[in-house]
């Protein structure tokens, strides 16, 4: 351990210790977190105002009508409408956030700004509306027919041509999509005798404020949503933590193979002992990375007042199977990189086991929505795959999974682990001493079996 | 008590189908100042990461300050033939790494590193990143590296390479007062003149095998000479031809250098360079290391043709 303890040290402090780290890990994130919050408000874009003129052919009254709706103050486009939904089932917070005045008002600066005139023409001017398009004279010109004011259409009937001018953004043309569609309903409810807004207003649909029973007496709104994400958000955690410091710990060993280091550390202590310190090393700065994200999660929870939703038997499974997944990850990159003496050759070594652990980020969705089903079981029990696949189980809001498959897949996993360091220390041993061509896969397994 | 700093017994070892060290015995006695030398590919660095435990023989035995291999790596210094430093790590906290891993204390090898830095005349780069260093800093950092601890063996390979010759000396002084000190040196060199200058015992590896482990005098009287140094008296030429003479050199001084056929006794041709004229001084040219080594590794290549053996050489 006297020779361990210097190299876990060091691994540690040229890692962890850095500006790099220090930067990309902790500052980044800590600025990108608030970020995160609003990100939905503030992926959607300013866009240019839409201004100039639409002729509708056909119907004088749902030209007349889209006139008014335009002239409705703080008309909103589909995406504007989607959004504002979206924002509806999301806690206060990030609802203040979206209309911070500080953030710039992003729910605001979302909307689109337009000042739009509807012109009506007779059906023989339609060509010559159409050229006024093509002549940027216009917007658009709409076709009405007379079946689509019918009061109960067909399919076939149930829509009109509308023809834009090229380069029309994508928002603008949902905004007169919208508007278009908006009038001719209000013209056909109009023309049955019937009062639009009431029927409008009665058919507008009520909103559920579900709130959860905590066990200790209290009562807290629920958000779908959260349950939902904590699968994933733990496995990313526990993907983010290892893959990290896996990845460091390929580079550092390929760099101390590469410009010779080894040969000197080699002198001074065991492959053994210096793979052991230098996973040992990472295993810190996974840590922090860890507890680093995961405690911006469960503050972030304890602020929503959700943090019931993580109870503490599901932080236990975490650290539990982020060990597992730590010693795998690390047990796959400390091969690699010894084995090999630049970071091309790493890809093409990593490239198989990657596409292998990257199942479980594919497949979260089927696996957190049945926790218990065949998929999910099945891919618990096989090795690299244990930890991943069961923290999206333990963490589902399903059917909870059965004590005896946790066990044996903590059994299973933790056996795998003790194989896997095995090899890989079998590796190290002789892959840190070779130097030139990538050996292939087959040549690893044989420098497993060397005396 | 064991007076053996190294003793290989029988040391084979393979790679697949490259038969990298074969059936090599040799012992060090404590205190030897050695030089092992051998062309490139010959077996040197297998034989030296088998001393230092980084690999392991398939066959025979190693024992290393009279114990197992292992457990003296805190007593063995090793300046590796490809120097390997942390590039973004200091100088003085490297050394301190390098003093920790060898069994040192914080404090011993503080002041260790400190102590060797002022002796290398590197103490203005103590805070210095390595990668800051000229290829000459990087050299001496390294070579106090493999001594901080004070070990009992030490193995430099190519230890005097990318040095100026001030630097050579200064490092020469020190190889010497280290084996002054008791300590066992083995160094590995392709530039024969220094091995012939420091060591007093040279071990000739090629192919895997040790084909010469001798003192330097023994060397020099094992190895014929093959060359006839005669300074003649001015105005007084030598006959054009002499038996046994195969071709003869003019030197820069005058002189001439007269180089025998094979299996001629050259005291049999100094009688008739004599008997020829008188002539100011004639002398036998002992053989130079670099003449022995060229001699072996070219006559080994016949000798693996005809299956025969060298003096000097492992059976």
């Amino acid at each position: 351990m006297n020779r361990v303890t210097p190299i876990i040290w060091r691994e540690f402090k040229y890692t962890a210790l850095t500006k790099a780290f220090i930067i990309g890990s902790i500052i980044v994130p800590i600025f990108i977190f608030p970020l995160l919050i609003v990100l939905p408000v503030l992926f959607a874009p300013r866009i240019e105002p839409l201004k100039g003129t639409i002729v509708i052919i056909g119907s004088e009254a749902v030209a007349q009508q889209a006139s008014d709706l335009a002239h409705e103050e703080q008309r909103k486009s589909g995406t504007t409408r989607q959004l504002e939904e979206a924002m509806a089932g999301m806690p206060d917070s990030i609802k203040s956030a979206a209309t911070d005045p500080l953030l710039g008002n992003p729910m605001a600066s979302s909307r689109l700004e337009y000042d739009l005139q509807v012109d009506s023409a007779a059906a023989a001017d339609l060509d010559a509306n159409k050229q006024r398009v093509r002549d940027h004279d216009l917007i658009a010109v709409a076709a009405l027919t007379d079946e689509l004011l019918h009061k109960d259409p067909t399919r076939e009937q149930n829509q009109f041509e509308l023809f834009v001018r090229p380069g029309l953004s994508p928002r603008h043309l949902d905004f007169i999509d919208d508007l278009l569609a908006d009038a001719v309903v209000e013209v056909r409810v109009k023309q049955s005798g019937m009062d639009y807004s009431a029927m409008r207003a009665m058919m507008r649909r009520p909103g559920v404020l579900t709130k959860r029973l905590q066990e200790g007496g209290g009562e807290v709104r629920e958000y779908e949503w959260a349950k939902r994400l904590i699968p994933i958000a733990f496995m990313i955690l526990v993907w983010i933590a290892t893959f990290t410091s896996g990845n460091y710990l390929l580079t550092t060993t390929i760099e101390e193979k590469s410009n010779k280091v080894m040969e000197v550390l080699l002198s001074a202590a065991s492959p053994m002992e210096i793979m052991s310190g230098k996973i040992i090393g990472q295993a810190f700065v996974s840590l922090i990375t860890l507890f680093m994200y995961g405690g911006l999660g469960i503050i972030a929870l304890i602020a929503l007042s959700q943090a019931d939703l993580i109870p503490l038997e599901m932080i236990v499974y975490l650290l539990l199977f982020f060990i597992m997944a730590y010693f795998m990850i690390a047990s796959i990159m400390a091969s690699v990189g010894s084995a090999v003496s630049d970071l091309h050759d790493a890809q093409s070594l990593i490239g198989p086991a990657m596409i292998v652990l990257i199942l479980p980020m594919i497949l979260w969705i089927p696996i957190s929505e049945s926790p218990n089903g065949s998929l999910a079981v099945v891919t618990s029990y096989i090795p690299p795959l244990i930890p991943f696949v069961m923290i999206l189980r333990v963490t589902a809001s399903g059917d909870p999974v059965p004590l005896w498959q946790i066990a044996v897949a903590l059994v299973e996993g933790f056996a795998a682990v003790v194989v896997m360091m095995w090899m890989c220390a079998r590796i190290f041993r002789v892959g840190v001493l070779m130097q030139g061509k990538a050996p292939s896969p087959l040549q690893l397994i044989k420098w497993i079996r060397y005396r | 008590m064991n007076d053996s700093s190294i003793r290989l017994d029988h040391v084979d070892k393979r790679f697949g189908s490259v038969h990298a060290v074969q059936d090599v015995c040799f012992d060090v006695p404590r205190g030897s100042l050695l030089g092992f030398l051998g062309p490139n590919g010959a077996g040197k660095s297998t034989t030296i990461r088998m001393i230092m435990s980084i690999i392991y023989p398939d066959q025979g035995s190693i024992s290393v300050l009279g114990g197992s291999a292992l457990a003296a790596k805190n007593r063995i210094g090793y300046l590796p033939e490809e120097r390997g430093l942390y590039r973004k790590m200091r100088v003085g906290e490297f050394l301190r790494y390098i003093g920790r891993l060898k069994g040192m204390t914080r404090s011993d090898s503080r002041t260790a590193a400190m102590t060797w830095l002022d002796r290398m005349e590197l103490l203005a780069v103590d805070r210095k990143r390595c990668e800051e260093l000229s290829k000459g800093m990087h050299q001496k950092i390294q070579f106090i590296a493999s001594i901080i601890h004070e070990p009992d063996l030490m193995i430099f390979d190519e230890p005097f390479s990318g040095l100026d010759p001030v630097n050579a000396e200064l490092m020469n002084t020190i190889i010497q007062e280290l084996h002054a000190q008791g300590r066992t040196i083995i160094f590995s060199t392709h530039v024969m003149h220094q091995a012939e200058q420091l060591c007093e015992r040279i071990m000739l590896i090629d192919r895997g095998r040790l084909i010469l482990d001798d003192s330097m005098e023994g060397i020099q009287k094992t190895f014929d000479p093959r060359t006839i140094e005669v300074e003649p008296l001015p105005g007084i030429g030598l006959p054009t031809h002499i038996d046994g003479v195969a071709e003869r050199t003019v030197t820069r001084e005058g002189g001439l250098e007269l180089h025998l056929n094979d299996h001629v006794d050259p005291h049999r041709v100094m009688q008739r360079v004599v008997e020829a004229g008188p002539v100011r001084s004639i002398k036998l040219r002992r053989p130079s290391l670099d003449d022995v080594f060229v001699m072996l590794v070219r006559d080994r290549l016949h000798e693996t043709e005809l299956g025969t053996t060298l003096p000097g050489a492992t059976p």
